[in-house]
């Protein structure tokens, strides 16, 4: 292959690792935002969004599709519905001290991880392409499924930036988020809201996880590398910020795809990681957030 | 309509107020005087339920309201303007209202009672709330807190930083809503500012009240209410 086509492939994996990376960061980044708290645990959810996957899948024999529907409806209910159930037997007596609920949600990282491993076994777990056809791309083929994962994570993230911005729930996070006291002082129930945006912080890194899944394969130790490319994500676009989230999942996740391919991995996230130090150095609040958040 | 039995409230341990009683009548304003750090916000801030700790009890049309959630209280008809005016500051005019009014069903009716009253806020209901001038954001936090059809406001400093047109124009709005029928429970700095409104004074320093009086007595004599606030 050519370098041009090459790199347009390079770009094209890139893009879907940049999407679903945008939704582990969108969840992480709207679990900081609104509660200010650290989910260390976050990457522990969208692992279980993948066992899930695999695990209600192999219950629908035949066409796939159904299965990975089922999944996709399924995994990030279950994986809301556990963090929401972590929120309301730990973080909510630590009170959501910033420093407690970083022990705390490692504590909950490690409960999972290993529960996991108990359930569902050390076995990487595949699971297989709802529909499987490649586009022919004139230099190469690419699956039509990877350009399936890049559409469902825009609509996925475009209906959370509608929700924030347009609907009454929206204004009501926006408010808590801004000042959680005056909040209640106007009767928003700020634990209920804290619980939904734990949970819906957990769901979303699910469904990137459903998403990702046919194409990575299920493992109990796979919530630990989007972990962090998440706080690398969060902090190069501005904690709390849509928009950096989103523009910087893509930096990060096409430059990450494209070293990758050319390179190796490993150069990938020394690169990362030296950008964030540059970020950190140049703009403390990220590229895109802004000074109060 | 509010009582207050023995009021006792703690910041992470700390006692900040010690056994605070006093009483509150419809369409009376109750006015709290002290000085800075003597736990006037505190007290506004128990009755809300935000403080980490209370004993005692409150009780506000015949009902309990001491120890239930702090975001139950608003919907009972206690409207509460937080010192230095905590608006949603990334929010719009608009929205600030709109949170305001999550308690209530007849929206609408009641936003467009609150913007005759400030017509100001009306010509900017699409503008950041931070980016209002500093009389606009107090008439705000007046309105948000009216959102909630109190009949009882709280009010911390609300002339706090304000020119002279704009703390007439709050001792107006405070004045109509007192003839409506609005119990008011109005935290102030200046004594001068509050005297000819106010109808009961209440000194507190140290999380004790010192001193209570009726109005009309203290505009009798000044002498002994400003020995207790050190002017
Ligand atoms: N969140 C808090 N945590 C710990 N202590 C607090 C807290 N808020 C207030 N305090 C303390 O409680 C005491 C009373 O404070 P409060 O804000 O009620 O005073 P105030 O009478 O409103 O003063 P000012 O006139 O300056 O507004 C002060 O000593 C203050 O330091
Ligand atoms: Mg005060």
């Amino acid at each position: 292959m050519d370098l041009g086509p090459y790199l347009l492939f390079a770009s094209l994996e890139g893009l879907v690792h940049a999407a679903v990376l945008s939704l582990i960061a969108l969840g992480l980044s709207l679990v900081f935002g609104v509660m200010r708290i650290v989910n260390v645990a976050h990457g522990e959810f969208f692992m279980l969004g993948a066992i899930l996957a695999w695990w209600v899948s192999s219950f629908v024999l035949g066409n796939p599709a159904l299965g990975f529907l089922l999944a996709l409806l399924v995994a990030p209910i279950i994986a809301g519905i556990i963090a929401m159930f972590s929120d309301w037997l730990i973080l909510k007596h630590l009170k959501y001290d910033p420093e407690a609920t970083i022990i705390a949600t490692i504590g909950i990282l490690y409960i999972i991880q290993q529960a996991a491993l108990m359930t569902f076994g050390p076995d990487a777990r595949p699971v297989e392409q709802p529909f499987n056809v490649r586009l022919d791309l004139y230099w190469f083929g690419f699956s039509a499924y990877k350009f399936f994962v890049i559409f469902a994570s825009i609509i996925l993230l475009l209906s959370v930036w509608l929700v924030m911005a347009k609907t009454k729930f929206g204004l009501l996070l926006r408010a808590t988020q801004l000042d959680s006291e005056t909040a209640q002082a106007f009767g928003i129930p700020i634990s209920t809201v804290y619980s939904l945006v734990f949970g819906a912080g957990a769901a979303i890194a699910a469904v990137g996880a459903v998403l990702i899944v046919p194409i990575q394969q299920a493992h109990y130790l796979m919530g630990g590398e989007p972990l962090l490319l998440a706080f690398i994500v969060v902090i190069i676009g501005g904690l709390g910020s849509l928009r950096g989230t989103v523009a910087a999942a893509v930096l990060i996740g096409m430059s990450d795809g494209i070293i990758s391919v050319f390179f190796s991995p490993t150069l990938a996230k020394i690169l990362a990681t030296l950008l964030v130090v540059f970020v950190l150095l140049i703009r403390p609040n990220g590229l895109f957030g802004t000074a109060k958040v | 309509m509010l009582k207050v039995e023995n009021l006792t409230s703690y910041y992470s341990n700390i006692k900040i107020l010690k056994n605070l009683s006093f009483n509150l009548e419809k369409g009376k304003v109750l006015c709290l005087l002290g000085r800075n750090g003597a736990g006037k916000t505190t007290t506004l801030k128990s009755l809300m339920g935000l403080v980490d700790k209370t004993e005692g009890k409150i009780i506000f049309n015949g009902e309990k309201i001491s120890g239930i959630s702090a975001h139950l209280i608003p919907q009972k008809g206690i409207g509460y303007v937080p010192q230095g005016r905590r608006l949603f500051s990334e929010l719009t005019v608009e929205e600030n209202l709109e949170i305001g009014l999550l308690t209530r069903k007849k929206g609408e009716n009641i936003k467009n009672n609150v913007l005759t009253m400030f017509p100001r806020l009306r010509e900017r209901l699409d503008q950041i709330s931070g980016t209002l001038s500093g009389g606009e954001q107090q008439m705000l936090a007046l309105a948000r807190a009216l959102c909630i059809e109190p009949s009882l406001l709280l009010l911390d400093e609300p002339t706090e930083g304000l020119q002279p047109s704009m703390i007439s124009l709050i001792r107006k709005s405070i004045l109509e809503l007192k003839k409506q029928g609005v119990a008011i429970l109005l935290v102030e700095q200046r004594v001068e500012a509050i005297l000819s409104i106010a109808d009961e004074i209440l000194v507190i320093e140290n999380g004790s009240i010192v001193y209570t009086a009726e109005a009309n007595e203290v505009v009798k004599d000044h002498k002994k209410l400003y020995s207790f606030l050190g002017v």
